[in-house]
């Protein structure tokens, strides 16, 4: 008796558990993957937010060239309204002078028709040739200021090239000058010297100025004599090579503001 | 369901030797359960006897009465036997008594024929506080091999599939490996329970048995003193 209410009660519950098993297997369990979609927009915002401080940039550069663009338009709109004017009023007037020459011819006859029709011409030359200037000049403005506002988006775009280029080398520079300063028992957090620093396109130092000093001599010193140490940064060497007229723009003289925790130029 | 991929859309797509060692593997699941519970029920009853027994007889009641209290219950039941710690007293009693009816025997053998009494009901009591531990044990270190044997085979036919295709994509093994996978899993769900109940069910009874063994020892030493007083008298 006892010993089958045990296996009745034990093949009870093993039925029931595997019961439990196979229905959770066919009914299956999900709402996981759903859960899994909340998390990824954070991810998205993460990138829109890397885009941002690039997409800033270029309305920037568009905004300065376009009234450039506009104010050239317009001028040479108004320009050739001018022109047109003129002309008009040179075909008036040149109707009102045959009118008279004729009404002058009608009196006058054939001696002061002659003169009339001569000055006539002469007239209309002259008149011609200044227009003809004129055309030439304005023509020459629109281009210059096309030419000038191509120049300017150039000059904008190579500018932030630029930047980005001066902004390495002058970190190369800091590394140099920090890799070869020795530290002086004096020095503190916060001192700052500027040196004014010149160099030829070989890269080498011609010359090391304390331009602002520090407040405290060994430091200034230990700064200037770090300069001199570096003696030849080799990599602007090799932008001099590539690009003279921005080595002459920024590093043929140029300021290092040299602070032992941060180095800036 | 395919879409889904869902677990039961696996077992019912997988081949007949990983579906064969599925349904082993469930088999022994549920047998093992069958005896997991039996077991637990069992041990927990015969434990709950021990310490009820054992108040009883060492109150100070009177043997005989003991005895032939045991003999009326034992009518009721249907093996017409009680087990457990009482029926190595039982056992142990009634030699006692038989030999000690009959004359002229010698004190020793009626204490050795005693002992030899309970040490046979002992050795039965022992059998059946471990019958099925050793079906539990090879479920327990087995079907982890069998799930095993499945999953290896799933993924070979998998991977053999995965050769006659020209571009092999994840999606083509994953489906295999995933099913074979389940043979694993159900290899694992059917050994767990089993090593633990295993592992219970083993201690609970060589507790249950050394208990035995002390009461033994502990009633043939009573019975070997009255059997030394009653010769004394005598």
């Amino acid at each position: 008796m006892d010993k089958w209410l045990s296996y009745s009660a034990g093949v009870c519950f093993s039925a029931v558990l595997h019961g439990v098993l196979l229905l959770v297997l066919i009914v299956g369990w999900q709402g996981e993957p759903e859960l899994r979609k909340i998390v990824r927009p954070q991810y998205i915002e993460a990138t829109l937010l890397e885009i941002k401080p690039k997409a800033r940039p270029v309305p920037q550069t568009k905004a300065p060239i376009k009234p450039a663009q506009d104010r050239a338009e317009k001028q040479r709109k108004e320009q050739e309204l001018k022109q047109q004017r003129i002309q008009e009023q040179a075909r008036l007037e040149k109707k009102s002078r045959a009118t008279a020459a004729k009404a002058k011819a009608a009196k006058d006859k054939a001696v002061k028709d002659k003169a009339a029709k001569d000055k006539a011409a002469k007239d209309k030359a002259a008149k011609d040739k200044v227009a003809k200037e004129k055309l030439a000049q304005q023509n020459k403005l629109r281009e210059d200021q096309l030419l000038a506002a191509m120049d300017e988006e150039q000059a904008f775009l190579d500018s932030e090239e630029d930047a980005q280029l001066i902004g390495s080398y002058s970190s190369y520079i800091n590394d140099r000058v920090s890799n070869n300063w020795s530290r002086p028992s004096s020095a503190r957090r916060g001192m700052i010297v500027e040196l004014a620093i010149q160099l030829v396109p070989t890269g080498r130092v011609v010359s090391v100025t304390i331009v602002k000093s520090s407040g405290n001599e060994a430091f200034d010193y230990s700064a200037e004599r770090a300069v001199r140490k570096v003696d030849r940064f080799e990599k602007i060497a090799e932008l001099a090579k590539q690009d003279l007229a921005l080595f002459d723009r920024e590093f043929r003289s140029f300021l290092l503001v040299f602070n032992p925790k941060d180095l800036r130029q | 369901m395919t879409q889904e991929l869902s677990l039961w859309a696996l077992v019912i797509g997988a081949t007949i030797p990983v579906k064969m060692v599925m349904l082993i593997l469930l088999g022994a699941s549920v047998m093992s359960w069958v005896m997991i519970v039996q077991r637990g029920i069992y041990l927990r009853k015969a434990s709950s006897e021990l310490k009820e027994f054992e108040n009883t007889f060492w109150s100070g009641v009177d043997l005989n009465r003991l005895f032939s209290d045991g003999g009326g219950r034992a009518k009721n039941l249907p093996e017409g036997r009680i087990g457990g710690v009482e029926g190595v007293f039982r056992a142990g009693f009634r030699e006692f008594n038989r030999l000690n009816q009959q004359a002229g025997v010698d004190p020793e053998a009626i204490v050795e024929g005693t002992e030899r009494a309970m040490r046979i009901a002992l050795s039965r009591e022992e059998e059946k506080l471990n019958t099925h531990l050793p079906f539990l044990a090879s479920v327990a270190s087995v079907s982890p091999y069998i799930g095993l044997f499945g999953t290896v085979w799933g993924i070979m036919q998998s991977f053999r599939g995965l050769a006659m295709v020209q571009q092999a994509t994840l999606a083509v093994v994953a489906p295999g490996i995933s099913e074979a996978l389940i043979a694993t899993a159900m290899g694992l769900f059917a050994a767990i329970p089993a090593v633990l109940a295993y592992n219970r069910f083993a201690a609970n009874a060589e507790g249950l048995q050394s208990a035995y063994e002390t009461f033994a020892e502990e009633f043939s030493s009573i019975l070997h003193r009255r059997v030394h007083s009653s010769q004394s008298e005598a």
